[in-house]
Formats: structure tokens, C-alpha cells, sequence
């Protein structure tokens, strides 16, 4: 039987950020990431890209 | 009851050393077994070993035991002429220190043995603490560097030494028992099958690394695109101290092969298999999966294509990934009479749709 972590033919796999590490504008990114994942929540999946790219501009505009 | 051949062949079998990717002898033995009365035995490109009976028949019949165990590989050579190694496939690291190896080189095998630091120079806040696999080191008895390059490569896999023993009335107890009891089990389905009369094709396979993500029927299930898929894996028992019955069942050695009810289950199968095991008086017990799905063969061969009927039949095993894996011959047996009995029952052309049975 196979061991947890070694499920990589069965599961797409998400790659979430360390909260560890650091990087580069860490906050400016969290703050895209975030605007990211609200625009996605209200949309869902299915449009077209320049939908999202429209949403996403007004987001970060509210957000700052 | 299983035969005094069997029992040699399960023997030889558990005397293999194959860690996943590295296969070679563990098939080896598998196919000259197979080969006795298969009318077809092939070895695909990625090391599985797929005998065939009834190949005329276009249902098809798929059985799956992984062949591969856990392991390590050598990855660096120390000026001492120390091997430091890396994992291959869910060691359990506390369970590694003080292991007799076998280190599988071009030449054959090379003994060796996994040390530590003695516990009387081990800090006080380090004792009773698993060294990380990579602190750890194999010994193979040489004084530096350049001897140990002589006889050892990188890359090298490396197992733990055979250490198969039979236990007490029906135990058995070995390194690798996870999955070769099951590659076991296989066989000798293939064996029984071909004294009877099937009316399916049946495609016996001793798959490959398995303990890496389930690659091995991957790629088997593709190329024999079956109707109907049987995993044999073993399964967790809960009949030792400490584990939690609440999450996993009540599962013992010796009270029968494990069927799981897991979304990796196709419920007419699963209803099939239970009412042979009733018609047949064979005792079974049964488990959710100890997670919705995934976990062995059946979770890959079971979304080959356009979906396959599969279900796993589980061996209760204690100890499961450590060098001394425990399992019970009663259970061994009692799922090659539930897998076979249930192949006889088929008919080509059988459907098993949920719901529409
Ligand atoms: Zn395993």
C-alpha cells in the first residue's frame, strides 16, 4: 500500500505558498493572490480571460 | 489449503529484493513461476510481468499485485567509505536504524548494515528521537572510499536482507510482505484458473512501483484495458495495541481477506464478491477504506479509459512498512478462493453499472 505522500499519478496538485518563506514583494503578491481568489470565488469558472482580466483590475482597485 | 510448492514459491518470492524501479529478480522469479501454466507471460517496458490466460476472449479480467517493496537508493560515498542513501517509497524512518541490507549492485549482492550512534553518546534531548534517514548511513565493511567505489555504485538500490519465516500455525512474517503476498496471490489465481474451464480472459499482473504513486498498473491497465480489475494489497489490521478501531475497523489476522467499500469499489462488484464468499463459505471481513479513495492499484486501474469495474481485496497485515511485516496464510488463501470463484462466476458481455445491475 502506498504511503500518503505518494499520490502523484491520482491527485493534481496545488502548489500553495510556504508561510515560512520569504521572497520578493511577499505582500504585494499576497495582495494579487488575494484579489485573485475573490474574483475567481464570484465568477466561478468558464468565462472568457478578458472577463477575468477586467474583474481583476477592478478588484485591485478596490483593494488598493 | 496451499500446496508445498506454492509454499516454496511464496518462499523464493519473499526472497526477492526490488525496490520500486528496481524489480528485476522480484519478476524474475514471478514470470519463471507464471510461466508453468500461463499459455502467455510478458514483461512490458516498465517491468510489469502480465500473464495471460484465455487471451482469445475480448473480457477481460485484470488482477494486480505490486511486486515492488520499499527501499532505499545509494546517493553519495563518504571518505570513509560510508553509503549515505535516500528513501524510495514511505519508509518509516524511526524503524530504519540497526537494518541488515542487501546493496543491489552490478556484481550481486553486497551485505550491509544501517548504523547509528551508540545511545550512550547520543545527547539526552536526542534520545528516543527517529534519526532523518539522511543522517543515517550503511556500512559495508570496507576501510575508505576507493575500496567501497570498487564494489558500490551511485544509484544503487538497496532493500532490506530477506528475513522470511513462517510463525507459529498460520504466520508469516517478512520484509516486503506489502505488496509480494499480493504478486502471490496473483500467481496463484493464474495457477488455479488454468486447471478450470474460464470463459473470460485473465490477465495476472505483478506490477511495478506501486509504492511510488501507483505507476506500475498505471501503464499495465492502459495496454490490457480490462473490463473488470481485482487489486490485491494488504491492508491495515487493527488487532494490535493502539491502533485506532473507531477510524479503521475491527480488522484481525486470520478472520479473512478484507473487502473495502471505498469510491475505488464498483458496487456490483462488490455485491458479486459478497455473495460468493457466502455461497462459498468463505470468510470475509469488510472496511470503508481507510480514506474515500486512493492508496493502492485499484484507485489508477480503476479510471483507465473510459472506467473500469474494480475492487480491491485487501490482506490484513501488521507492522505494515517496517522490515517485519505479518500476515496469516488462512487470509492468503481465503482471497485466491474469493477472487477465483468470483472470475468463474462472470459472463462476457456483463455489465456493472451502478444501479443498473
Ligand atoms: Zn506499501
Amino acid at each position: 500500500m502506498t504511503e500518503g505522500g505518494h499520490r502523484l499519478s491520482q491527485t493534481k496538485t496545488f502548489i500553495f505558498m510556504d508561510d515560512k518563506e520569504d521572497f520578493l514583494y511577499k505582500e504585494t503578491t499576497e495582495k494579487i493572490i488575494k484579489c485573485f481568489y475573490k474574483v475567481f470565488d464570484v465568477l466561478g469558472s468558464g468565462f472568457l480571460e478578458s472577463v477575468y482580466e477586467k474583474a481583476l483590475l477592478i478588484e485591485m482597485k478596490v483593494c488598493g | 489449503m496451499l500446496s508445498e510448492k506454492s509454499l516454496i514459491f511464496l518462499e523464493q518470492l519473499m526472497k526477492c529484493s526490488g525496490p520500486s524501479g528496481f524489480e528485476i529478480e522480484t519478476a524474475a522469479v514471478f514470470r519463471k513461476y507464471i510461466s508453468q501454466f500461463t499459455a502467455k507471460v510478458h514483461t512490458d517496458v516498465t517491468g510489469n510481468t502480465i500473464g495471460i490466460l484465455n487471451e482469445k476472449s475480448d473480457f477481460k479480467v485484470m488482477l494486480a499485485g505490486h511486486y515492488d517493496e520499499i527501499g532505499f537508493q545509494v546517493v553519495m560515498i563518504s571518505d570513509e567509505g560510508l553509503l549515505y542513501i535516500r528513501n524510495v517509497g514511505g519508509i518509516d524512518k524511526v524503524t530504519v536504524p540497526g537494518t541488515e541490507v542487501e546493496i543491489l549492485t552490478e556484481k550481486g549482492k553486497i551485505h550491509g548494515v544501517i548504523g547509528k550512534k551508540p545511545i550512550h553518546l547520543t545527547e539526552e534531548k536526542d534520545r528516543g528521537q527517529a534519526v532523518e534517514i539522511k543522517n543515517l548511513w550503511i556500512d559495508i565493511g570496507v576501510e575508505n572510499k576507493k575500496e567501497a567505489e570498487k564494489i558500490v555504485r551511485i544509484g544503487d538500490p538497496v532493500a532490506v536482507k530477506p528475513n522470511y519465516t513462517r510463525m507459529g500455525k498460520n504466520r508469516i512474517v517478512s520484509k516486503g510482505m506489502d505488496d509480494k503476498i499480493g504478486a502471490f496471490v496473483v500467481a496463484e489465481i493464474l495457477r488455479e484458473l488454468s486447471t478450470r474451464k474460464i470463459n473470460v480472459g485473465v490477465y495476472g499482473v505483478g506490477t511495478v512501483q506501486e509504492e511510488l504513486g501507483l505507476r506500475g498498473a498505471t501503464t499495465s491497465a492502459f495496454g490490457i484495458a480490462p473490463n473488470v480489475g481485482f487489486a490485491i494489497d494488504v491492508g491495515f489490521a487493527t488487532d494490535t495495541p493502539d491502533i485506532e478501531k473507531k477510524t479503521l475497523g475491527c480488522i484481525s489476522l486470520g478472520k479473512g481477506p478484507i473487502l473495502s467499500r471505498s469510491a475505488d469499489d464498483n458496487p456490483v462488484i462488490a455485491k458479486i464478491l459478497r455473495s460468493t464468499a457466502k455461497k462459498k463459505n468463505i470468510k470475509i471481513q469488510e472496511k470503508a477504506g481507510y480514506r474515500a479513495s486512493g492508496g493502492t492499484d485499484t484507485a489508477v486501474i480503476q479510471l483507465t479509459r473510459g472506467g473500469v469495474a474494480t475492487s480491491l481485496v485487501g490482506i490484513p497485515n501488521r507492522y505494515m512498512h517496517t522490515p517485519v511485516e505479518m500476515c496469516d496464510l488462512r487470509d492468503v488463501e481465503g482471497a485466491i478462493k474469493l477472487i477465483t470463484e468470483t472470475i468463474m462466476s462472470l459472463k462476457p458481455g456483463q455489465t456493472f453499472i451502478p444501479g443498473i445491475d
